[in-house]
């Protein structure tokens, strides 16, 4: 898969990081890099054990390199989780949204693993 | 900026931190911290490595708001610039880091130009402000020790009336430097800043000017005064007070004031035994207090038309003896803790470093106070 079909697939803007960044290289450089990042996995867990700060921090951090690397549907759901968590509480909203968030990422990893 | 100067990002993200380093560093050498803690440990050991700071707001444990929190609590804000990056816009949390000081916010997804080309704009506004600060500092510093000599040559014309050389006012003002700083030390609570030092330091030299108004036949008599001689001599602290109190500047300079209490009142001891008007204790102002301990040490330790000299050794007995007078316990206590300094004479280099520091921080402070630093 090419890079403008990742974007493509997993609803992010080419033009506007190409843009951004001028060479493909760079940006594939910090594409990878997501694969690597620990946040998704400290947002679940912080879920998981009722720990809505760190579950906060960890989508937060999802949603601010999603937004310079255009992912904009992985950044759209970030931030809605976010914003539920914003007060360092969980409610009705916040499972639904974070099935979301994690739909979105997976389809961004499995991307990463297609990319040429 | 300098070679060595780095620009410290500031994040907790791994993958931030590498995308704002290879926008910079093409530009700017970068250093990494990777939370708020981090980033206090590297600028308080390492201040002058760092010309700007890029700062990310959420952060575990210190977040990008106790970090400027605590440059402002150090005195850096303004003197390290540092730009928020975040993917906040909530205009709460904006202004919240405006207002603690931040020179800048931008907001994800931010662009490479533009985040160079605020750096770049920072920089060269803190590179001109800090140019315009160091040439008013030096117009400052040069006008202050223009000030010095005066006051110095106008003091040396009296003592060379008095018979006696320029260096016993050369020598007040190097001792009461000297005590006045180690003073500041110990006794926090007569808040003598920097200004407040230089001004005392200056006065220091102009404390028997009031000398010009006593006969020569007096002033330089050989031996002990008779009861009237020694009444005639008395005057000269009220005559040289009077000649300040009614110059142009009394009521406005400070210079003034510090220069007229020290004439007036470098003669009263701390029990009320003193003159001209018998003040005790802490009425009678510290400049004046440790301008009268500088000048009778060295009184003792020279020569008089009058009398032999003592050694240092014998004239700091006598001193905290209390043989020549009553003097503040503190000071006395301070005349200890300087007392090798004062032995063998003042080394001038040490006393031209706590000097231009003074001078420095009283123009620094005149800076802030006109609100440019």
């Amino acid at each position: 898969m090419t890079l403008r079909e990742f974007y493509a697939v997993t609803g992010g803007d080419y033009d506007s990081v190409i843009a951004n960044f001028k060479e493909e290289e760079r940006i594939l450089k910090f594409v990878k890099m997501v694969a690597g990042d620990p946040s998704f996995n400290l947002c679940e867990k912080a879920l998981e054990e009722g720990n809505y700060s760190d579950a906060f921090r960890g989508a937060h951090t999802i949603k601010g390199f999603c937004l310079n690397l255009a992912f904009n549907k992985l950044a759209a759901s970030a931030s809605a989780l976010t914003e539920n968590l914003r007060g360092k509480s969980a409610d009705g909203q916040t499972p639904e949204l974070f099935r979301q968030l994690k739909e979105d990422y997976t389809c961004v990893i499995e991307g990463i693993k297609s990319l040429d | 900026m300098e070679e060595t100067e780095s620009v410290l990002i500031v994040d907790d993200s791994f993958i931030n931190r590498e995308m704002l380093s290879d926008m910079v560093n093409k530009y700017y050498p970068t250093d990494f911290a990777e939370d708020g803690e981090e980033a206090v440990k590297k600028i308080r050991e390492n201040r002058n490595s760092y010309s700007l700071v890029l700062l990310d707001l959420n952060m575990p444990g210190l977040d990008g708001f106790g970090v400027l929190d605590w440059l402002n609590k150090e005195g850096l804000i303004g003197n390290l610039p540092v730009i928020v990056i975040s993917s906040e816009t909530a205009i709460s949390l904006v202004e919240n880091a405006y207002d603690k000081g931040a020179d800048d916010y931008i907001t994800r997804p931010f662009n490479e130009r533009i985040v160079l080309r605020r750096i770049q704009n920072i920089l060269a506004l803190y590179s001109k402000k800090k140019n315009l600060e160091n040439v008013l500092v030096d117009m400052f510093f040069t006008k202050e020790k223009d000030n010095q000599y005066m006051i110095d040559i106008l003091a040396n014309l009296i003592e060379f009336r008095n018979g006696e050389t320029a260096e016993h006012i050369i020598n007040v003002r190097k001792i009461t430097s000297i005590l006045l700083h180690a003073l500041r030390e110990l006794a926090p609570q007569y808040e003598l800043n920097s200004e407040e030092v230089t001004l005392i330091v200056n006065g220091a030299s102009l404390h028997d000017i009031g000398k010009i108004s006593v006969p020569l036949s007096v002033l330089n008599k050989p031996g002990r005064f008779t009861s009237e001689e020694y009444e005639v001599m008395k005057k000269h602290s009220e005559a040289g007070a009077r000649v300040l109190a009614e110059s142009q500047g009394y009521e406005t300079s400070n210079q003034i004031r510090v220069a007229h209490d020290i004439c007036r009142w470098h003669h009263e001891r701390f029990d009320g035994s003193g003159y001209p008007d018998g003040l005790s204790g802490d009425q009678i102002p510290i400049g004046a207090q440790v301008v009268a301990l500088a000048d009778v040490y060295d009184a003792l330790t020279h020569e008089r038309c009058y009398k032999a000299s003592f050694t240092h050794e014998e004239a700091v007995r006598m001193i905290l003896g209390g043989e020549c007078g009553a003097f503040n316990p503190l000071l006395l206590q301070v005349l200890r803790n300087v007392a090798p300094l004062l032995k063998g004479g003042v080394d001038n280099s040490y006393l031209e470093k706590i000097e231009s520091e003074d001078i420095g921080q009283t123009a620094q402070a005149l800076l802030d106070r006109i609100g440019c630093a």
